[in-house]
């Protein structure tokens, strides 16, 4: 039974909600070349992966089935060029889907369905080759047509019409992620050539888009009325028509995937897969207490604070990490006042008490963000090197009077939050911060998909938000890079005449040093330089706190006693398809493989 | 009496007029741009052109007569994915309808069984200290919410004991398994309408233990037993079948809740996610769906006093 329907984006239904994970968010993802680059990047993490557990010593067994919990419904469908797939929603493309690449736990990246990607000497054009052998779920040939066809689709190039001469796909984000591509070929039935406007160093991880980069099927592809819901990928599960929005999605074992593990048994493990959508806190952590589900994927801190001591009492695991994660962080726009003075933005830095904040809004669970890079990703560094400032409310009054005295004006501006609950609480607890600084605050409800609106129409003043997640740094150059005119230093007060021209740099900021330095971490594949390149952006970010950064979300998946292999199937090469590769990676942020996981009796 | 069953049915239709022109409007006052939704923020040229593909453009009347035509053709209007099409309203109330309507009944039956013995054995004893338990126990149970107790329930007997699962099950997938799904939620809903039906019950039972009639058979030598189900029971349930009626809302309102913690896929799911995701025309079908359902049930209870109490059959035909 199938039924469907449109989803406005990822429903949060806690205090995490006042930071909005955008369905599109985090699809630029960047990082090493084609072959695996390794960037282990500063001190592993704040708080780090926890409760992986050694499963060398144990055989995995085929067979069986499992639920796992999902915190959201999905969005509108899996027609991968033109969903908004929140983490839920990429979990089940994992079942279904592959992607060219895949990333790894020392921050490069492996081939997938590609067994290589690479450059020719300026960067300009990258050749990728396919992996032979590999058939969809409908018994048709991955092969280069097919994935010229799902790029050109991604970046808005795939020409076919439908019947009224409207487009056939419709692309959102991917279009400004890819825009830097010129064309793709087809050359031959396994090679794949993409040329670029501009040198770009680090395309092979954008092949893997925070694992929103599925290959589908051509019969998805062009299927007029249900892409959405007629699934066909190469992935190790596949979708059998059983889907009830807000309920459950079931996939069923590929029998001809095409990965195996280290001994050569075929993956995936289990025969059945079912995502159950559990909305409630309540219910969730009932479900994996009276062990009606498996597993579950949830950065929820009212749900993982009971996980974890349930763990503690060895009656189910917890693997929590917040390592190559997203961050949560107040965005500010920038081309009004009062944050386009830097005095306001440094009375808002100071004001916000960060660790009542987590105390009070998340059971205490998350670790403070020094910048927008989390541990793990390159330009990571810790606040005693960029220098964020922290809760000071005496600075906090001096930057609020300075602010005063230098426009003649109150430091007075809304504070925008979704309209659940959670967030209108959260947001109260900010306004508290702000008024002890003597600032003027009201808090701005709205609906999700308006918040969004606003902020991409830079309707507002300051809000809660969520994005930049881990992978490689060169992620985040679709929302901070501009090509209008930078300031060549910044003033006091940003000028809006140099506003960004990005459509997706929400706060509006333009900035020379950022964007000199996102250039040069994309044009080249200097491990140092690119290194370099991103801590100058995360130092000038400290800075000029274009954003203020708030914590590194935290991402764990809870799971009984039975379940096995959750995040520690090693990848293939580029010569076996056999779990031999390098180890998968650490972040959870897009939940797990779901090809690993097996079931003791 | 047709002509009366005729008037009836002339209100349901009424109703139904009023509650979807009221619930339209309402929904128009939702914050949030579904169109938005569907196709992003970027391009503005295609949120133009899918808002008036929608009708989203159009004049509120317009909008509103146009999906009322559509539904009275059995067509309940479009749920929309996005660049990627839709899907017809109509499955998805077909499928989440039968779901709830078993949830409903579960309760009902629940119910029933559990506040008709005890009402009048709470009337048969009253003033004793078993009523005074009965009672009180009642009161503290119209306290609880559905919802928290459906909570307490999920946390003792699924997550404690494991004796009844804490999700649905379907009852293709597994007879006995869905069957024991749907215990906890109905008990849920069940347990304040128990309590109302009982003080209900109780309160006519006292009243029509003192009528004449029962002295009359008392004094014929009826046994308590057979005076008490036979006699007093019939004429003290046409109040409880009044509320049972109104109480329909109740329990529609109560599946909402209690169908999301839960995870069972009804109605209450249903209309959950319609209202989140702003799709207007399903919105507004399953309104319409559960206001004629609302409004059909008790212009059948009104039917069912005519058959059940001879005074108002007889009040009937002479109007």
């Amino acid at each position: 039974m199938t039924r469907y329907r449109a989803h406005v984006g990822r429903q949060l239904p806690k205090a995490v909600a006042a930071i909005v994970t955008f369905g599109l968010v985090a699809a630029a993802c960047g990082g090493g070349s084609g072959t695996a680059t390794s960037t282990n990047n500063g001190p592993a993490t704040t708080q780090g992966a926890s409760g992986q557990v050694d499963e060398s010593s144990l055989t995995p067994v085929s067979g069986g089935s499992a639920t796992m919990a999902l915190e959201a419904d999905t969005t509108g469908g899996w027609c991968l060029v033109e969903a908004q797939l929140a983490a839920a929603g990429i979990q089940v493309a994992r079942a279904i889907y592959d992607t060219l690449m895949v990333p790894d736990d020392k921050g490069g990246y492996q081939g997938s369905l590609a067994t290589s990607v690479t450059p020719n000497a300026d960067f300009k054009t990258w050749t990728i080759k396919l992996r032979s052998g590999i058939k969809f779920h409908d018994g048709t040939a991955l092969d280069a047509t097919v994935v010229k066809n799902n790029l050109d689709a991604y970046r808005g190039a795939y020409t076919k019409k439908k019947a009224n001469g409207d487009n056939l796909r419709n692309p959102l984000l991917f279009i400004f992620v890819f825009s830097n591509i010129k064309d793709v070929q087809a050359a031959g039935t396994d090679t794949v050539v993409v040329n670029m406007n501009k040198p770009w160093s680090t395309f092979p991880s954008h092949l893997y888009q925070y694992g929103r980069l599925g290959i589908m099927a051509q019969a998805q592809l062009d299927s007029p009325d249900h892409c959405f819901d007629k699934m066909i990928g190469t992935g190790p599960f596949m979708f059998n028509g059983d889907w009830t929005p807000n309920n459950h999605l079931t996939v069923v074992k590929n029998p001809n995937y095409w990965r195996k593990d280290k001994n050569g048994k075929q993956l995936p493990y289990l025969d059945k897969l079912t995502f159950k959508t559990v909305l409630e806190t309540s219910s969730l952590i009932a479900g994996m207490r009276s062990g009606s589900l498996d597993l579950a994927v949830t950065d929820n801190t009212l749900a993982i604070k009971p996980f974890q001591d349930d763990a503690k009492s060895n009656k189910l695991k917890i693997l929590a990490t917040d390592k190559d994660t997203e961050i949560n962080y107040t965005i500010l726009n920038e081309k009004t006042e009062p944050f386009n003075n830097i005095n306001a933005r440094k009375a808002f830095a100071y004001a916000f008490n960060r660790d009542q904040y987590n105390v009070e809004r998340q059971n205490g669970l998350l670790q403070k963000a020094s910048g927008p890079f989390a541990p793990g990703v390159l330009g990571y560094l810790p606040a005693s090197e960029t220098k964020l400032p922290d809760y000071n409310l005496a600075m906090a009054k001096t930057y609020v009077k300075k602010y005063e005295t230098e426009t003649g004006q109150k430091l007075k501006f809304q504070y925008g939050a979704p309209n659940d609950s959670d967030s209108q609480k959260s947001a109260l607890v900010v306004k508290g911060f702000m008024q002890a600084a003597g600032m003027d605050v009201s808090v701005r409800q709205a609906d999700q998909s308006q918040y969004i609106n606003d902020a991409i129409s830079g309707n507002f003043q300051a809000q809660g938000w969520r994005n930049h997640p881990g992978f490689d740094p060169d992620d985040q150059y679709v929302w901070w890079h501009c090509d209008a005119p930078a300031p060549a230093t910044q003033p006091s007060t940003f000028p809006a005449a140099n506003a960004c021209d990005n459509l997706v740099n929400f706060s509006k900021f333009n900035d020379a040093v950022i964007n000199k330095n996102l250039d040069d971490g994309r044009t080249t594949t200097d491990p140092t330089a690119r290194k370099t390149a991103y801590e100058n952006i995360n130092k000038e970010f400290a800075a000029q706190l274009w954003e203020l950064w708030g914590y590194y979300a935290l991402w764990s998946v809870p799971s009984s006693l039975q379940m096995h292999g959750i995040a520690n199937l090693a990848l293939p090469t580029a010569t076996s398809v056999n779990a031999v590769g390098e180890k998968p990676f650490e972040g959870l942020s897009s939940g797990v493989d779901p090809a690993g996981l097996w079931k003791s009796k | 009496m047709w002509l009366y069953v005729l008037r009836r049915l002339g209100s349901l239709v009424v109703v139904t007029f009023l509650v979807s022109l009221f619930s339209f409007a309402l929904i128009k006052f939702i914050p949030g741009d579904p169109v938005i939704s569907m196709v992003g923020f970027f391009d503005v040229k295609r949120i133009g052109a899918l808002r008036h593909q929608l009708g989203y453009d159009r004049n509120f009347w317009v909008q509103y007569f146009d999906w009322l035509k559509g539904f009275l053709h059995g067509d309940f209007g479009q749920i929309f994915h996005g660049p990627s099409g839709g899907s017809p309203a109509y499955d998805a109330i077909k499928h989440a309808l039968p779901i709830s309507l078993e949830l409903m009944a579960f309760a009902m039956v629940i119910t029933i069984i559990v506040a008709i013995p005890l009402g009048v054995l709470s009337a048969y004893r009253a003033g004793t200290w078993l009523d005074k338990v009965l009672s009180t126990s009642a009161f503290g149970l119209i306290a609880i919410p559905d919802f928290a107790l459906g909570i307490i329930l999920l946390q003792i007997v699924a997550v404690k004991y494991r004796w009844l699962p804490s999700s649905f099950t379907y009852f293709g997938a597994n007879h006995v398994e869905h069957i024991k799904s749907m215990i906890l939620p109905a008990i849920a809903l069940a347990v304040g309408q128990i309590s109302g039906y009982m003080r209900l019950l109780r309160s006519d039972m006292i009243q029509t233990l003192q009528e004449d009639f029962v002295a009359m058979a008392r004094a014929k030598g009826m046994t308590d037993r057979r005076v008490l189900w036979r006699h007093a029971l019939r004429p003290s349930s046409l109040t409880l079948l009044t509320v049972a009626g109104l109480n329909i809302g109740a329990l529609v309102g109560g599946t909402v809740v209690v169908e999301v913690i839960f995870q069972i896929p009804g109605m209450g799911t249903e209309i959950f996610s319609a209202i989140t995701q702003r799709q207007y025309q399903e919105i507004q079908s399953l309104v319409a769906v559960i206001a004629i359902g609302y409004v059909a049930v008790n212009i059948f209870i009104d039917l069912l006093y005519t058959v059940l109490d001879p005074r108002v059959r007889s009040a009937r035909a002479l109007a």
